[in-house]
């Protein structure tokens, strides 16, 4: 709640330091007394500390204010373009956990060969591909040479569970691929790291050495006893890197012209559309306060022993 | 422009502070070809970006020098006038790209290098002094860390840059701004276990003042840890200020980094024009993924429960 509070008040005032959307709202021979007219439709003639009074009783209500150029209530822009965001920042974190975990675990299984040593360096690479760079070099190589998947843009949606998604559709999915790739080879690299640290540690301890006792194969007791062994550390983790997700799906969206509510964001800033800046971070504080709840909820699930004292307590 | 000398005297400081900070573990650093190659790849680029004025076939920013007519060629293609080969091409406004990747490296690195260090020298002061403050100055600093580091640093520094506008001064005040915190975090932690030892308590019976207790004898003992995750976090800099160029809330376009110029050949790149962003783009990419291989070695070799 201190975080939202003083977000707030943080963001508010920030966010009124950028520029005079008045400018860029009316054209630059309009009248005085337009001028005027505008400032009072949008409450600019107030002084700031009204404005700021204002905007925190309508806030209380779920009412971020309108946006100056869509005419729309910022919230329901920022609900209506978060679907594509949420879905693409999930797909890409399933991308990063099934090229991350195989390989971190391969990596640490064979940690002093040179299979474990040749992963590690390419997490190294992994991180260090800027992001868009990334986006846009598989754009050259799948959509304009290989002509496979299409560069940019959604694609078609279907409503699922009252959201418009493209995942299920038959013309939205191959939309996703490249975008949810891009996002999820930085994570990937992450979760190797972990993965693999977690399990060179694993392999030493006794129950591995009673699992091989036990005649087991070795991809079992890799990929069954050593997988939920590591799998909290990259949890906790993944969870805390799903808001950095969501945070640099802005650039993504924007190499790849996905209408998520980065792209959104992107928009916005150039206009200085106020409300919906302001309103994209009140949501995406919401959405980090919920995230951190949810890795919370998610550990006792994966870790008997934070459940046990739960349950004493 | 900084003379000749000068920028020599740079590059030497820099490669001392680098032997230094090896001190008696190169054999634990030079492990591997891997180490050789990033540690080459990075001092190349290095002197590459001090000496592009020398290097570079073309001043970019010098509009005498460029003709609208050799705009978007391809690499390997001669000026209008043939006295001229482009080697990787040319960009919309016929400005050679190698050129521009040498003096983009220049604005890049120097960002970076600036912000990483004037967010390290606020960090530690932050750091130490909440340490030692203790009470509720920690905790007031401490919360403010706290909430600054939830938020990705992406989004804080595009809502900072959306608030100062372009520039080179305002990026570095950006990404200072969106970096302190994680220092001030790992300094207060090293300083809290470090003010528990006994040569701090010698240090204060002895009477000396706070000031010079915390900055004498505190400081020196501080600034090691942090050695290895700056060199990490220079690249992290990088890779963000070229994100923040590339959406175009970064640096001027007078003084394009790589990510502006990856940013500017983009628009092209559908028609198969790559090379305008291409080049740049493994120019950054060579950049960070040297600097993060030599961290991640300097880390092995320098972390004390590794060494062999």
């Amino acid at each position: 709640m201190f975080v939202i509070a003083a977000m707030v008040v943080i963001v508010f005032f920030g966010v009124y330091l950028i520029g005079n959307p008045i400018d860029i709202l009316i054209s630059p021979d309009a009248s005085l007394q337009e001028i005027e007219d505008t400032k009072a439709r949008f409450g600019f003639h107030l002084p700031l500390y009204q404005q700021f009074f204002n905007f925190v009783l309508n806030a209380a209500q779920g009412d971020l204010g309108r946006s100056f150029v869509h005419g729309e209530s910022a919230v329901a822009l920022i609900l209506h373009y978060m679907p594509a965001t949420l879905e693409l920042a999930a797909l890409g974190l399933l991308f990063s956990l099934l090229l991350g975990l195989p390989l971190g675990i391969y990596a640490g299984y064979r940690a002093r060969q040179w299979p474990g040593k040749a992963i590690m360096t390419g997490t190294i690479f992994g991180f260090s591909f800027p992001n868009f760079w990334v986006g846009m070099l598989l754009i050259l190589i799948f959509s304009v040479q290989l002509q496979w998947l299409p560069s940019t843009g959604r694609g078609e949606t279907v409503e699922v569970l009252g959201l418009q998604l493209s995942l299920f559709a038959p013309g939205g999915w191959q939309y996703m691929l490249l975008p949810a790739l891009t996002l999820a080879l930085h994570k990937a690299s992450l979760v190797a790291r972990l993965a693999q640290a977690g399990t060179q540690e694993a392999l030493l301890q006794d129950y591995v050495k009673f699992a091989r006792a036990k005649g087991l194969s070795e991809v079992r007791i890799l990929f069954v006893h050593v997988l939920k062994n590591i799998l909290i550390p990259v949890v906790s983790v993944l969870g805390l890197e799903l808001g950095s997700m969501i945070a640099f799906a802005v650039v993504t969206e924007t190499v790849f012209s996905w209408p998520g509510m980065g792209k959104l964001l992107i928009d916005s800033i150039t206009k200085l559309d106020r409300p919906v800046i302001v309103a994209y971070l009140m949501m995406t504080v919401l959405v980090f306060v919920t995230i951190n709840l949810v890795v919370d909820l998610l550990y006792t699930a994966l870790d008997p022993r934070v459940r046990l004292q739960g349950e004493q307590s | 422009m900084m003379d000749v000398g000068l920028r020599l005297l740079v590059l030497v400081f820099g490669v001392a502070w680098f032997a230094r900070l090896l001190r008696g573990q190169g054999h634990a650093y030079f492990t591997g070809i891997s180490a050789y190659l990033s540690t080459g790849v990075l001092l190349i680029l290095l002197v590459l970006a001090i000496f592009a004025p020398e290097f570079s076939p073309q001043n970019p920013y010098d509009l005498a020098q460029l003709s609208i007519m050799d705009g978007r060629l391809a690499p390997g293609a001669a000026s209008m006038d043939g006295a001229f080969t482009y080697h990787l091409g040319t960009d919309d406004q016929g400005r050679d790209i190698l050129s521009g990747i040498l003096y983009g490296l220049r604005v890049s690195l120097t960002v970076s290098l600036v912000a990483t260090l004037v967010a390290m020298a606020i960090g530690v002061v932050v750091g130490m002094y909440a340490a030692w403050a203790g009470g509720k100055t920690e905790v007031v600093l401490m919360r403010l860390v706290d909430l600054q580091l939830s938020f990705p640093s992406i989004l804080v520094a595009l809502m900072l840059m959306a608030a100062f506008g372009r520039g080179l001064d305002k990026v570095i005040l950006a990404l200072v701004i969106v970096q302190w915190a994680y220092y001030a975090r790992t300094v207060r932690g090293t300083a809290l276990s470090e003010t528990g030892k006994d040569y701090i308590a010698a240090a204060k019976c002895l009477g000396l003042s706070d000031a010079r207790i915390l900055f004498k004898h505190l400081l020196p003992n501080c600034i090691p840890p942090l050695l290895v995750i700056s060199t990490i976090q220079v690249a992290n800099t990088i890779v963000l200020e070229s994100s923040l160029s590339f959406l175009g809330v970064g640096v001027p376009i007078t003084n394009p980094s790589l990510g502006l110029l990856i940013s500017n050949g983009y628009g092209y790149m559908l028609s198969g024009q790559y090379w305008m962003s291409m080049f740049p783009g493994l120019a950054l990419l060579a950049i960070v993924a040297a600097i993060n291989l030599v961290g991640d070695r300097l880390r092995d070799a320098l972390n004390p429960r590794l060494r062999r």
